[in-house]
């Protein structure tokens, strides 16, 4: 089991919250990325890491927990996860249409590896008053 | 619409069962019309959207995502037999199926 501590900045409302966690082994060489939820784009970045089947778990995750937290339908194409560079976090991506749809001023994405799966969560913020 | 022929509607059938047979390490047999995806098989999104992808590249089928959500949201697909009328109607109906009242 893991535990983990989570600051978040005070101020801003939260809009929503989704959790998601898989298996690594089930993004792993042989398993084509699917095209449904990764663009042509994300899924050449994701194949070009040290890991790709990790990062193609974590972008699922996000994408996963981001729909959670959204409580509705959204395009997986408009949110990308972006690995961090020398061992920095990554941080979860959504264009500006979808962020409006989805009615967020802020998204605040955290992964992290535990055991044989990826977890992540996502935290929707409205505006600050 | 075009209708779809009896046999490609057998065809697309035989995947959806022959899918969740492999992916959950079940007998062909096992498996009925009813069987619940969650509760009978353990079935889960990731399952249920790399078998979506086998019917869109299968069928040449360009349906977005987003809009078989919305289709879920009003029609969900719960068991095995659901899932092949799911299927049916995506390759029948495209991204109009958000559209169509199953």
């Amino acid at each position: 089991m893991t535990s983990s501590t989570w600051i978040s900045e005070p101020g801003a409302p939260i809009r929503g919250a989704g959790i998601d966690a898989e298996r690594v082994a089930r993004f792993g060489a042989g398993v084509p990325p699917l095209t449904l939820v990764f663009s042509a784009r994300e899924a050449g970045r994701l194949a070009s890491l040290p890991d790709p089947a990790e990062g193609f778990c974590t972008s699922f995750c996000c994408k996963e927990a981001l729909f959670k937290a959204a409580g509705m339908p959204i395009d997986p194409h408009a949110c990308e996860w972006v690995p961090g560079g020398d061992g920095a976090a990554g941080s979860l991506v959504v264009s500006p249409a979808l962020a409006a749809e989805i009615g967020a001023a802020r998204v605040e994405a955290r992964t992290w590896r535990d055991g044989d799966a990826c977890v992540a969560v996502v935290i929707l913020y409205g505006e600050a008053p | 619409m075009p209708d779809i022929r009896p046999e490609v509607a057998q065809e697309i059938r035989d995947m959806v069962f022959d899918f969740f047979a492999a992916e959950c390490d079940k007998d062909r047999g096992e498996l009925s019309e009813s069987t619940n995806i969650i509760q009978d098989l353990e079935g889960d999104s990731l399952m249920f959207l790399s078998l979506l992808e086998r019917v869109r590249k299968r069928y040449g089928i360009g349906v977005e995502l987003k809009t078989l959500a919305r289709h879920l949201m009003k029609k969900p697909a719960s068991t095995l037999g659901q899932v092949v009328e799911l299927s049916v109607a995506i390759v029948r109906h495209g991204d109009d199926i958000v559209n169509v009242d199953l």
